[in-house]
């Protein structure tokens, strides 16, 4: 039976844990997507993922495994291949293992982070294990490491969760319905509490004004200049 | 010029040299992977085809670079990405991908400004190009309140 459907969103997380204790998982989901879980929550429905761009609505699917092999094996079986068209990321929260290895095909579009959760792994080795990764064309598996600390890698790649963050950012949310919140880069120097109906209910009150000579060119200056105050949040 | 992400997709292409529609989607789909699968310390000098190829990786993205060996300069095509992705971090304020995903338009705006239709340097001053990009920008916003105005 073919169950793929292109038009199906994928808005899906499935967050998976190896041998993690419930209360480190709360924390880790909460560090990760600002949210707060109860024990024995699988799946949390209705988050919201913002950047400074996009808002988009996701699920959360929340599980955990004894062996990582026997899981996986279970996951890109045919079994599952709804729960895989549907996913806009994988992320298992374990010890990374060098050995293990995974089998990415047909999760082309959705990204797999490997949280490693070993401290005695640096972040020398995280990036090796990268740079090896990239190797692997269409590959879209990334370790990123739990407990590094400092702010970027030797390339200037952000490290840890703001990497995992940055991740999540990028995603292409395929077929997701996205609130853009804004498209002009220059929108972060603007002041965020003005009001632009009231902008320009002001301005086109005295544009009708100075059309009807009901006004000098300097009182329409200073209005000019008052509502460029405003919209800036400083003295012009 | 070809800017990928470590996953491989092209988040911006500009052409300086005319190709036919199959041999842009042949060059698309061979070069990322093959500037993704070369180990760090590698050369950022490749050959490819009859031309060479110049790439070099800030963060999470590659700025791939195809050149005529006889008519351009490897370091000077190093110093050229180099130079754009300065503009774009003091444009941006720290450029990240999701800024050029989200404003691909300023991204290939600065990079006109920087380099001419066929590829030869434009303007090389950082503040020039900022300036001419931030006249664009006012004359865009101008235009939105007159349309909204009218």
């Amino acid at each position: 039976m073919d169950v793929s459907n292109p038009e199906q969103p994928k808005n899906k997380i499935l967050i998976t844990f190896g041998n993690c204790n419930t209360y480190f998982q709360r924390q880790l989901v909460s560090q990760l997507f600002g949210i707060n879980i109860n024990d024995g929550d699988m799946i949390v429905k209705d988050l919201v993922w913002k950047t400074k761009y996009y808002r988009v609505e996701f699920d959360m699917y929340i599980d955990a495994y004894d062996n990582f092999s026997s899981w996986f094996q279970e996951f890109i079986s045919e079994e599952f291949a709804a729960l895989r068209e549907v996913l806009a990321g994988v992320v298992v929260v374990d010890q990374y293992n060098s050995a293990t290895q995974l089998n990415l095909q047909g999760l082309q579009d959705t990204f797999v982070v490997w949280m490693n959760t070993d401290s005695r792994v640096n972040q020398e080795l995280v990036d090796e294990v990268n740079d090896q990764l990239l190797q692997v064309e269409g590959n879209t598996f990334e370790l990123v490491n739990l407990h590094s600390t400092g702010d970027t890698n030797e390339y200037g790649e952000k490290i840890g969760i703001p990497r995992f963050k940055e991740i999540m950012d990028t995603c292409s949310w395929k077929n997701c319905n996205i609130d853009y919140l804004t498209t002009s880069s220059t929108a972060n120097s603007t002041n965020p509490d003005v009001s632009l109906e009231w902008v320009f209910q002001r301005m086109q009150r005295a544009r009708l004004k100075h059309a009807n000579n009901e006004m000098d060119n300097r009182e329409a200056m200073q209005i000019a200049q008052e509502i460029a105050e405003e919209l800036t949040g400083r003295e012009v | 010029m070809i800017l990928a992400s470590r996953q491989g997709k092209i988040r911006l292409v500009k052409w300086y040299t005319p190709y036919t529609p199959k041999e842009k989607t042949k060059i698309s789909k061979e070069l990322p992977p093959m500037i993704l699968s070369r180990k760090p310390k590698m050369c950022n000098i490749v050959e490819y085809s009859d031309h060479k190829v110049v790439y070099r990786r800030y963060a999470s993205l590659y700025f791939v670079c195809g050149i005529t060996p006889e008519a351009d300069n490897e370091l000077l095509t190093l110093e050229i990405i180099h130079r754009y992705v300065e503009t774009m971090d003091t444009y941006f304020g720290n450029v990240c991908e999701l800024d050029i995903i989200f404003n691909f338009g300023k991204a290939y705006a600065i990079l006109d400004e920087m380099l001419m239709c066929d590829g030869s340097i434009t303007e090389s001053s950082k503040k020039d190009i900022l300036s001419h990009v931030h006249s664009m920008d006012n004359l865009e916003s101008r235009d939105q309140i007159e349309r909204i105005m009218s």
